[in-house]
């Protein structure tokens, strides 16, 4: 008996100290890349990059996957995402296009109305990297007696910011303007709408 | 259970703990390596805890040569002092479970620069010219500055007409060999990082600014 508890704190001992050493050794490590899924129906097909896949957190390589979610009688969903050391989620609510899928959505509403809840959330949360990504655009558009300032979006998801205004002071100002917020004008790309530079275009 | 037992249970324990401590304590420091970019360079290097005000901490550690150093894992800042040759420095790096490089290139101090962009001028300018004759006649010089290692320029062009489109524009060029290349084609109101990524950040965000 005294032998089994001599061994039982000889144990302990031991495990806590290798949990602290492997602890001590794993804490640096970099977050692991993984997609999160989730999807109404819960019984739809999961494939990523062709394999099954499953429900929540999928671990995946860094790089690039393609998510398909199906299910007989509702509308598939395929998405591309990129992993880059972090955790992106896919939510799919897919669309029903038998009677049967169609009577199954219909009880089945507050399935859909959670996913709904979910990817507006997501999409508040993309709005919110935008802004990040573009300062600028919290301050946009904006306006006074002499200039104004907007921006519009480029095809590859850039923006490009217009400056409206008429004379080289108030387009100097509308630079001025953009320092004052505390932005850096190097890092945009602008557009002096109305300017024409006397020593040529790019 | 008689006492000795129970001493070589708490001694085997105060051992364990006592490894796992050690363990813990030797596992806390990383390796910095430090390099000088240029190998001639003569600056004295301070390394100070991020996040700590340079003026109210003292460095945690001070070296006049490049070379590998242990030091206490964490986020620090290495600065490097200003002296007639070099302008002041500083560059964050974290030292982690693996080697942390940190290379130290600074800028030449602003009085080199100075007398160095008394016999630059001529030869900028001439390239100014030859690239746009139009500047020799419609703008004059304003804010003229060498950079980083004397082999950037930067000015602002303010015209010297009144028409429409007499804004001030940014010019940056650059020293290759012993040319000095215009690199803003064409010079413009503001000077766009993406769409010259071969400039300094520092030397965009300086222009930018005047």
């Amino acid at each position: 008996m005294k032998k089994i508890a001599i061994i039982f704190g000889l144990s302990i001992t031991f495990i806590a100290t290798i949990t602290i050493m492997i602890w001590a050794i794993n804490k640096d490590r970099v977050r692991e890349n993984s997609i999160n899924v989730d999807v109404v129906p819960k019984d739809a097909h999961i494939v990523i990059d062709g394999k099954d896949g499953k429900l929540g957190v999928n671990s995946l390589s860094k790089g690039k996957h393609e998510v398909l979610i199906w299910k007989d009688g509702f509308v598939s969903h395929i998405e591309s995402v990129t992993l880059n050391n972090n955790v992106i989620n896919v939510y799919a609510g897919l669309v029903p296009y038998t009677k049967e899928a169609i009577e199954w959505s219909k009880n089945n509403q507050n399935d859909y109305d959670r996913i709904e809840a979910l990817t507006s959330e997501q999409l508040t949360e993309s709005g919110e990297q935008f802004a990040q990504k573009y300062p600028i655009t919290k301050h946009l558009p904006y306006k006074n007696l002499f200039m104004s300032i907007d921006y519009r979006l480029n095809s590859d998801s850039s923006i490009t910011v217009e400056v409206r205004a008429d004379s080289s002071t108030d387009r100097a100002y509308a630079v001025r303007q953009i320092i004052n917020w505390g932005l850096n004008p190097g890092d945009y790309d602008i557009d002096f709408i109305n300017f024409k530079n006397p020593l040529g275009t790019k | 259970m008689n006492r000795s037992k129970i001493i070589i249970i708490l001694l085997a324990s105060l051992l364990l703990i006592g490894l796992g401590g050690l363990f813990l304590y030797l596992t806390s420091f990383g390796q910095l390596d430090i390099t000088y970019k240029d190998s001639g360079t003569k600056i004295t290097l301070d390394i100070y805890q991020s996040g700590k005000d340079f003026n109210d901490s003292k460095p945690i550690k001070t070296t006049d040569a490049p070379g590998s150093i242990r030091i206490k894992k964490g986020d620090y800042i290495v600065k490097s002092r200003e002296n007639e040759e070099y302008a002041s420095q500083s560059k964050p790096v974290t030292v982690g479970s693996k080697p942390s490089q940190v290379s130290i290139d600074p800028d030449y101090s602003s009085k080199k620069l100075d007398n160095l962009l008394k016999n630059e001028l001529l030869s900028i300018k001439r390239s100014i010219f030859t690239a746009y004759p139009v500047i020799e006649s419609d703008y004059s010089f304003s804010k003229m500055s060498l950079l980083k290692k004397g082999d950037w320029f930067s000015t602002l062009l303010v015209s010297k007409k009144s028409t429409p489109n007499n804004d001030t524009l940014r010019l940056v060029a650059q020293k290759q060999g012993n040319t000095w290349v215009i690199i803003t084609r064409p010079p413009a109101i503001v000077i766009n990082a993406a769409q010259y990524k071969s400039i300094p950040s520092d030397v965009i965000t300086n222009i930018n600014s005047q």
